[in-house]
Order: C-alpha cells, then structure tokens, then sequence
C-alpha cells in the first residue's frame, strides 16, 4: 500500500490519514485533532494592512511524506561542500541528509525530525510540543501546523553541553502546489548553548518526481518553540528565500528561564506575502532576548512582521531592531509590542522599526506599541519610514557612481548598522548576498 | 561654639556596590579654611564628596560625620544643604524643562527664606532683587544672563556646568563647599575665572574642601591643608609645599614610601 | 532614594468640590428616549432640521456599539443619567443678572475676575445651558461671533446649518451620535476673513447634578487669514455615582488661518469624559491643540486634525496626569489628505497611584500625500509601582514620499536628578514636583500665564506628599 505522496486537502480525514499513515500513537493523533478542530474555528489572520483572501484553503494540498530517509534528495548542486557544518537537509517532509558528529550524540544531544522524535521522544515531546493554547494564541494558520506538521526538527541539548560549532540546516521546496508545515521544537537545558543557522531553498523543477508542473508554489507554515532554561544561550539565524510566490507563515516563540538568552537573526528575501510573529516571554529573572530582523521587499511582496516582548521577572532586557528596504510595490507592516508586568522591575526594553522606501509604489506601517506596569523601567521604541535621500544619491553620483550603484551603497549602508550585529560569522556575508543577489534580480 | 561650626569627618568607612570605597577617613574642616584633597584616580576623593552630601547610593559602615555639633549621618541631602553644605558636583546632572533660574530661586528661598506660622518660609528677597542678585554672580562668572532661563545643564558643555556649578555655590552662599573636581574640563580662561570666582567668595565665613586630581588649580586657589588619598585613606596631611611636591614628583613616591611603611609594620 | 513608598494621598480637589442644591427650572427623567429629545428640542425652540437631525442621531446612536478598545465602559449605564437640566430661563450678558448661587459658583472658580483681567470673551456653562456669554464690543464690531451655540442655532441659522454635524457626524461614533441627539449649550465663534482675536475666548464648564450628562456642541469656523484662540476649562463637584460629559467639537479652519483650541479638564473624579474634537483644515492653514486631561474617572479624547490642502498645518500637545485609579485614553489623530502637509504630535503623560495614562494615536497618510512631514513624540513618566502607561500609536502610510518618525521613551523619575536637587536644599517631595513639572514644561509653557499658573498648582496639589 504505497500511500507516500498522496494528495489531500486540509480537512478532519487527512488529520486521520496523515497520522495513521506515519503510524503515530493515539496522543499525536489525538492532538492534531484538537489543533484542526482550533484551525477550524479561527479565521484567517487577514488585517487592515494584509489582505489574506487569496489565499485559498481550501485548495491547499498537502502530500503524505516518504517515512524512508533517503540521501538521494540532495540536489547535484550543492555538492558536497554544503557537509561542512550542514546537520540536516529536509525535502520537503523527508530527511534526505543528517549527520550529527557522535561525540555530540554521546552526550545525549539529539537532532531528530518529528517523525522520529515522536517515537523515540515521547515524553519529552509531550511535555513541551504545543501545550500552551500556541495553536490557537496564535492564529489559524499556526493551528494548521498543529494538525498537519510533517518533517521539522526536534533538537534537545542536555544540561551544561555548548556546541561548539554552529549547527546548519537546510530545508528545501521540491514540489509545486504542495504546502508544507514545519514545526521545530528546542529544548536547552541548564547552561546549554547553541548557534543554529536554517536556510530555505526553492528547488523546483530540479526533481524527477516533480509534479504540478505550472501550479503555483504552495504555502509555507513554520512554527518553532524554543525553550531556554536557566543560564542557556541560544543563536537562532534564519535565512528566508522562499520561491517569490510562496506565500509563508511564521511562528515563533522563546520561553526564557532566568539569565538565559535568545538572540534571533532573521533576514527577509523571499516568499510573496509573509506573515511572521515572534514572541519572547522573559520570565526569569535577567533573561535578555535580541531580535534582528532585515527585510528587503521588491516586486509585490508583502512582509507583515510582529514582534513581542513579555518581560514577566526582574531585571529582563528585550532589544528589538527591525530594518528594511522596499522598492518597486512592495509592502511592509511591523507591529511591536512591549508589554513590561508588574513583576518586570528594572527592565530594559527598546524597540526599533526603520523602513527605507526606494521608489513610489512601495508602502510601509508601523505600530510599536508600549504597555508598561512597573515603574522601574527603561523603555524606549522608536518607528521612521522615510524615502531615500535624494541629495544623497546625488552627492555619490557626483562622486561618479551610477544611479544604482549610489541607490546600492545606500542600501547596504542602511542595512550596515544592522548586518554588523548579526553575531554569526557567515550569516553576515551569506545576508550581503542575499541583498547583492536581490539588487540585481529585479530591475 | 567654634567646634560647632566644624564638618568633622571621624574614621569613615564607605562601600557601594558592595565594595568598600573608603577606609577610615579622618579629617576636619573649619570655616575660612581651605583644604586640598588630592590623589589619583579612583582613590575615593568622589565617594568622600558624594557621601558627605547624603548620596544615597553609598552605605556608610563605619564612622561619623559630624557637623555644626550634630551627627549627620541620617539626615539627607536637602536637610544637609540647608545646614550650610553645597557640593560642586564633578558630573553634573541634566535635568531637562528645570531652569536655573527656577531652581536657584526654590534652593535660595529653602535655605535662606524665614520661617513663617503656617511652616513655610518666607523669602528673604523679592523675585527682582533675587534676579538681581543672580545678574551679579552670572557677571563674576563671566556667564551670559540667558543661562539664567536655560535647562539645567541641558546641552553644557563640559565647561559650562563646572562654571554653572560654581554660580549656584556663588548664588547660596554655604558655610562649607565641597568642589569635586570643579577644575577638569576647563580650559586655562575658563580655570581662571572659576577660581577667581571661588576666590572672591571664599572668606572667613567659608569652608573648601577641594577635589583635584592636578595641581593646576592650587596655583589659583591656595590652600593652607593639602591633603593625598590614597586607596581610600588620607595618607599624607601637609601644607602647600606637599602639593607642590606632589606636582614635581608625582603621586608614586607616596606610593612606595607607602609600601615601606607596609614592609616595616609587618616586621 | 525613599520613592518606593507612595503613600495614598487624598487629591487636592477642594477647590472645586462644592455643591450647590438644585433649583432647575426644567430637568429631563432619567434616560433616553425619542421623547427627551423631542423635549429638549421643543423647549429650545428650534428649527424643524435640527430636531430632524437629533432624531435621526438617536436612531444612530441605539444601532451603534461601544467601542471594544480604550477604557473600561462596562460600569456606564445609559438608562441612569439626565440628559438635560435647564438652570436658568435665560442667558445674561452681565454677571449681575445671573442666579446667585451660579455667579457663586463662577466667582469661586475665578471666571469673572478672569474675564476682566485677560479674555477677550466668556461663555460660561452650568449644566446643559450657558447661563452667561459675553464678548468685548469692539470684537463683535469687527463682526466676531462669539455665541452659545443654541443662540447660534436661532440667530445664525444658516452658517450654522451649513457647517454643523460636517466634520464630525453622527455616524462617526456612539458618542457623537449621542451628542448629535441630545446637544444642548457649547460654543459657537465665527471669526471674519483677516481678523486676528488677540486675546483668547473662553468657555467654562460646570456640572452641578449628581449622574447629569453634559453634552456641549462646540462650533468653529476661522475664515481665511483669521486667528482665534479658545481655551475650556472644566470641573464638577465629586459625586459617588458617575456623569458623563461627551462633547462634539467642530472646528473650520479656511486658508491661510489659525485656530489655537485649549482644554484644562480637570473633571471631578466619577466623571466619564467622551469627548470627539475634529477640525478640518485648508490651505496653509494651522491647527493646534493644545490638551491637557487632569481629572476625569476615564477619558477618552484623541483630538483630530485633517489636513485637507497643501500647506495645511496640525499641532498636537497632549498632557496627560493619570492620578489615583484614574485612566486618561487620550492622544492625538493626524489625517493627511493632501501634499506638502506637515504635522507634529507631543504627548507627555504622568502616572502615579494606580493611574493609568494611554497615548493612543492614529497617523495617517493618504495615496498622494507626497511630501508629508510628520513626527510622534511620546514620552510617559511613572511616578511609583502600581501605576501604567501604554503607548498604542498607529501609522497608516499609503504615500511612500513621506517622511515620518515616532519615539517614545518611558521611565521614572531618576534617583540621580533627585539628589541633584536635594543637594541644593530643596526637599524630596519638592524635588520630585519640580521635576515632573519639568516634564510637563513645554506643554505648561503653551499655556497663557494665568493658566500655567493654575496648572502648575493642579499639579502641585496631586504631587503634594507623594514621598514618605
């Protein structure tokens, strides 16, 4: 009975079929179940500033992953350089390439997909894997992942282990019309620490098996969950260049135990509309989370961005920056809030949304919002939106720069202050790139 | 009643973020004298300062301070200055929307205003005297009359809130002046109107406790106490010559002299 | 510093908390009904369209829900409030002619000795009537109208019906729609091409009943090239059950003209303050609010400009002092409709005591707007640990040749600049005033000198032993 690749639409009998197809214990199945009957009753997470009625439910497909790790996914391309530092390589829902160096392993570190992790986890996935109301805290599409999350990744670093060397992933799109949904779930416990770097790659059309030549991508859902207990410290990078019609959904959320620290680097390229949200909830005592977050919009891309700060303990600091760069009819939106308790005395939160619009057509929001309940705070956000500064691209050109080239350094000059925070090395060039590849792909 | 116009600082001992700063300071000053303090960075002259006046940030575990025969130790900053102590702030703070002229004349009329029935005080001048009488020290500071109605500190340059500082000494008049570095950040003009200012109103009725790191400003003020901390203790106490000594040889001769005596005590 | 404790302090609002027993000639019972405002429209006397354009507004009103954001309006109860109170039969030109127990009341509160010291015009309000108006004759010669808008309404029909219910209509909001139907008094001012109105107008609101409404309808037009500058001041005795003050302010500012409208509310504290206040502006024309909110149980006010021709100006000053368990909702609305406008909102609020202060804001840049230049500027000082504030400031840009920012910062009062002060000889609790004063300045300096005056010792009084 080869059911792997079957098609189904996102209705109660795929939740069934999914599960019994991965043969997964009752409680799996029981909670995508409750995620779908969630899903069900939200709508879509459409605003005044997205427009989301394109997007068609139900049309969207998923497919039955192959449960077979196979190494044949790989694509000629990236040959064999990618190993270095590169964990895991997922295509679409199939692990296609996964090494872990055993000294790692011994130490109890583990780096599974969901598939495994729920039958070689359980408990671990049980107790942290969607169990506050996530699914429906944060929204419709989220709920879905719920229900139909296939492939992702589950990594676990026991008490006191810092992996010395940063940990790649790579997730590729091979197949047209079929939406995906990742999940991700981190546990880092005591003292633990971790630089991750995941990176999306659009490969269609490269795989024999390709099918629904001339669909449209499908949709993009991921939802990751990180938890960082006492003293744990975590690097989290993401590259995001989703096919340009892609339309992708993001979740994620980091639960921070006292002194612990998060530090998100997320760089916008791809994907058509891209809806993400990201919380941070400091709820022990001088937990610090940095969010970065760079965006550079062309064509008619949409990146509407939330991110939230929850300071619930003493002497928490949230810092989040977000900066981007739109041309052509490209939009953005960014809403920020920062909500300090009564029990987050002595917290420090700052809040920064800078948008450099390149050219008429190209629309930009903010709304940083502030909710303060304690006295004893250092707060600040600030918002700008502005146009490129026609002196100035006329005083390079006066230098003798073209109009690109004076419009390029602009750019990557508003972006400097930003990229250089980026604290892996390789992610700030691998972002120079990406703008790079950017600037001279759309005219 | 003479010792009862003295500021008498008696074996104090002064930690702040749970490190001890100071280790038993002992020294006195009367009024119509001038002490030096001097000593290098980080040896406690600022703590010293920042206590005397009742910061709230230094814990005092040991000691006494004693002035006008009370122990003041409890009492806070503002009753503090209302007792006759003003201290010339080394980093004066800004406080933006406050004008100068408003905070001297609410500082000139707690301290030198005159009770009433109902417990307020009355002021001893009008507005317009009051504003006279800033005119006239803004002139001996050689500061421009639209400071009067700036922020406070707002936007000074170094400079200007050292001279600023010294304004508001001239406008309240104290029994005992505490200057904490009054003299860095001014240029050699800027040094000299500063001093001529302190020189003009020093007298008889006044006590200086003066914080320099350099010698410079002793040329223009001369004290008749120069005294060297070191490490949070005052280790030398001299006259004038002490500080010109200490300008030829630096601070380090006291230093190893100090560990010699060290040596010496322990065998 | 000794800052951690507040003790609870009693709010310094004697002045302002007397009663004085009813003697009405006319109150409405209790509740709404298509027969109070029938009521209140026949015993006003007026033309058949404006009692057309209440009804209308009623129905408005029953189909229009509560707004979901903002403050808590759960404990306001409609059906428990007199919608109109007439005190007098007739309005006075002198203060001599006025009830005694009115004139008291404005004598106590300073209005005549203000009248005669520095406005150009006084209105004065008590209840749902205005029971004095006068404006200097060589103004009114220069053909300044300066009526309450029920008089207005009578003598001065068309202008009024040509603007009224414009820029803001029923439907724009429940309390508009309530207003719209029940109005009674407000301010009326009319103001000639090219004449500048030196000295300000002003208006002051008193509400004596316990559970009264008041619900003035204030009317401005600046014809072109003109200046006026009107200042409310409101205040009402402390009650243990709620009033409800919702007012509609329109206000018409033509080319090239200036209109400076400033608010002192300073409402007993078991006053709902609703109020919506909405100018639109034309060429080159400028628009300031100038808004401070002290009292009040909850406000909701959020002074909008829109900037409808190239040139068009909006200024924003809102201060905001939320005392004990008290919530100001209150901020500022920028529409720009049209090219080459500019404006700035300010907003500085105080928290202290459970107070709770919310800058709420809407900037909004419509397709075409090319060269806005628009700035936001929010600053919340927290006075001790119990207390809040909120910043919810929106931006809608659908122009991209814009330049716009936004800034907030929030922090208490520092311990450092605390000291700096004491060292001077000034006390704790002085230092404390003087620097929340401080914070306040650049809206206290806005103010004319006699209001500043009288802000300054507001606030000083709900300072007054906030350090133990």
């Amino acid at each position: 009975m080869k059911q792997e690749g079957e098609v189904c639409y996102l209705d109660e009998d795929a939740v069934y079929r999914l599960s019994r197809h991965l043969d997964e214990p009752e409680w799996v199945m029981e909670k995508r179940r409750k995620a779908f009957h969630i899903a069900e009753s939200l709508p879509l997470p459409s605003s005044r500033y997205t427009d989301l009625r394109r997007l068609n439910l139900k049309k969207i497909q998923i497919s039955l992953p192959a449960i077979e790790k196979s190494s044949e996914g790989v694509p000629v391309w990236m040959g064999s350089a990618f190993k270095e530092n590169t964990v895991f390589v997922q295509r679409d829902s199939t692990v296609v390439y996964q090494h872990l160096p055993e000294s790692l392993s011994l130490k109890g570190v583990i780096l599974a997909d969901f598939h495994t992790a729920v039958q070689e986890h359980p408990d671990l996935l049980k107790r942290y894997w969607m169990t506050e109301n996530i699914s429906s805290e944060a929204g419709k599409m989220c709920a879905l992942l719920g229900a139909f999350n296939t492939g992702g990744l589950f990594l676990y670093i026991p008490e006191g282990i810092q992996i010395p060397f940063p940990l790649h992933i790579r997730f590729l799109n091979s197949t047209k019309g079929i939406s995906l949904f990742t999940p991700l779930l981190m546990i880092l416990e005591k003292g633990s620490g971790v630089t991750f770097l995941q990176e999306f790659h659009s490969v269609f059309g490269e795989s024999e098996s390709e099918r629904g030549d001339g669909l449209p991508p499908g949709c993009y859902t991921q939802v990751v969950e990180v938890f960082l207990k006492e003293g744990a410290s975590l690097h989290f990078a993401s590259l995001e260049n989703h096919h340009i019609q892609m339309p992708a959904f993001y979740f994620k959320k980091a639960i921070l135990g006292s002194e612990s620290k998060v530090n998100w680097t997320v760089g916008w390229m791809g994907g058509d509309i891209t809806q993400s949200r990201l919380d941070n909830h400091l709820i022990g005592e001088g937990a610090q989370a940095e969010d970065l977050q760079i965006f550079f919009g062309a064509g008619h891309q949409h990146y509407d961005l939330s991110s939230n700060l929850v300071h619930k303990a003493r002497r928490t600091s949230g810092d989040v920056l977000v900066k981007g760069v739109l041309r052509d009819r490209a939009r953005s939106v960014f809403q920020g809030l920062i909500q300090i308790l009564p029990e987050g005395q002595n917290a420090n939160a700052y809040q920064a949304a800078h948008t450099m619009l390149l050219n008429a057509g190209a629309r930009s929001d903010a709304i940083p919002s502030l909710e303060i309940q304690a006295n004893d705070v250092r707060c600040t956000h600030s918002a700008s939106t502005g146009q490129i500064d026609e002196d100035q691209v006329f005083y390079l050109m006066s230098r003798g720069l073209t109009e690109n080239e004076a419009k390029k350094m602009m750019v990557e000059g508003f972006f400097e202050p930003a990229v250089r925070r980026i604290p892996i090395c390789g992610v700030q060039e691998s972002f120079k790139r990406l703008v790079d590849q950017k600037w001279r792909g759309t005219p | 009643m003479e010792n009862g116009t003295d500021l008498e600082i008696r074996n104090l001992v002064v930690s702040t973020g749970g490190k001890q700063i100071l280790k038993g300071v002992n020294l006195t000053i009367r009024k119509g004298e001038i002490h030096a303090l001097m000593g290098p960075n980080g040896s406690g002259k600022s703590t010293l300062a920042l206590t005397l006046m009742g910061h709230p940030r230094y814990l005092i575990e040991e000691g006494k301070i004693v002035y006008k025969g009370h122990n003041i130790l409890e009492m806070k900053a503002d009753e503090r200055a209302r007792m006759g102590l003003f201290l010339g702030f080394q980093y004066p703070f800004e406080i933006k929307g406050v004008m100068f002229s408003h905070l001297l004349w609410n500082a000139y009329t707690a301290l030198k205003g005159i009770p009433t029935e109902d417990g307020k005080k009355k002021t001893p001048l009008s507005p317009l005297e009051f504003r006279k009488l800033l005119s006239e020290k803004l002139k001996l500071l050689e500061m421009d009359e639209s400071y009067a109605d700036r922020y406070v500190n707002d936007g000074f340059s170094g400079g200007e809130k050292k001279r600023a500082e010294i304004l508001q000494l001239a406008v309240l008049q104290p029994e005992i002046a505490i200057l904490d570095e009054t003299d860095s950040g001014l240029d050699i003009d800027a040094l000299k109107i500063v001093a001529h200012g302190v020189n003009s109103l020093s007298g008889p009725h006044m006590g200086i406790l003066l914080i320099t790191h350099y010698q410079r400003i002793l040329r223009y003020i001369q004290p008749q106490f120069v005294h060297v901390m070191v490490e949070g203790k005052i280790v030398r106490t001299g006259g004038y010559e002490l500080s010109q000594e200490l300008e030829a040889r630096g601070y380090n001769w006291i230093l190893e002299e100090l560990a010699k005596e060290t040596v010496t005590q322990n065998t | 510093m000794a800052l951690k404790e507040t003790p609870v302090l009693d709010f310094g609002y004697d002045r302002y908390d007397f009663k004085d027993p009813e003697q009405y000639v006319y109150k409405s019972r209790k509740g709404l009904s298509k027969q109070v405002v029938e009521e209140i429209s026949g015993l006003k006397g007026e033309p058949d369209w404006m009692r057309q354009f209440r009804l209308k507004s009623l129905e408005i009103f029953r189909k229009k829900s509560l707004p979901t954001w903002g403050g808590d309006l759960s404990t306001l109860n409609f059906d428990e409030i007199y919608y109109y109170v007439r005190p007098t039969e007739k309005q006075r030109h002198s203060w001599d002619e006025v009830p005694e127990y009115i004139k008291n009341t404005f004598d106590r509160l300073g209005i005549p000795e203000a009248e005669r010291k520095f406005l150009a015009g006084v209105g004065a309000q008590y209840e749902s009537e205005v029971v004095y108006h006068k404006i200097r004759s060589d103004l009114e010669k220069e053909g300044v109208i300066f009526l309450d808008t029920d008089t207005a309404v009578r003598e001065h029909s068309d202008i009024v019906k040509q603007y009224f219910g414009t820029v803001v209509p029923p439907e724009d909001n429940k309390f508009a729609a309530l207003n719209s139907a029940v109005w009674s008094g407000g301010s009326f001012i009319y103001v000639p091409e090219g004449v500048h109105v030196e000295m300000p107008l002003q208006a002051y609101f008193r509400i004596n009943a316990q559970n009264m409404g008041q619900f003035e309808r204030t009317l401005i037009i600046a014809e072109p090239g003109s200046f006026v500058h009107y200042i409310e001041g409101c205040t009402a005795p402390v009650y243990s059950t709620d009033s409800l003050h919702s007012a509609v302010v329109e206000i018409i500012v033509k080319k090239g003209a200036r209109v400076r409208y400033t608010t002192i509310q300073n409402w007993s504290k078991n006053v709902y303050n609703l109020v919506t206040k909405r100018t639109v502006a034309y060429e080159d024309a400028t628009m300031e609010w100038v808004d401070g909110n002290l009292g009040s149980k909850l406000t909701m006010k959020y002074p909008s400009v829109y900037l409808l021709a190239p040139g068009a100006k909006g200024d924003i000053l809102s201060i905001a002092f939320a005392g004990r368990d008290q919530h100001q909702d209150a901020g500022g609305k920028v529409v720009h409709v049209a090219p080459y406008t500019t404006s700035t909102i300010v907003s500085k609020s105080i928290s202290k005591e459970n107070g709770r202060a919310s800058y709420r804001g809407l900037l909004k840049v419509h397709k075409g707007a090319v060269g806005v230049r628009s700035s936001v500027r929010c600053d919340a000082l927290l006075l001790d640990e119990t207390s809040r504030t909120d910043t919810y400031p929106y931006i809608e840009i659908e122009e991209e040749q814009v330049t716009v920012g936004h800034e907030a910062t929030v922090g208490k009062v520092g311990d450092d600049q605390i000291f700096y002060l004491m060292s001077r000889g000034i006390s704790e609790a002085e230092a404390l005033s003087m620097i929340v004063m401080g914070f306040i300045e650049p809206f206290a300096k806005e103010l004319p000198m006699e209001y500043a005056v009288e802000l300054n010792r507001l606030i000083e009084l709900e300072m007054e032993g906030s350090v133990g």
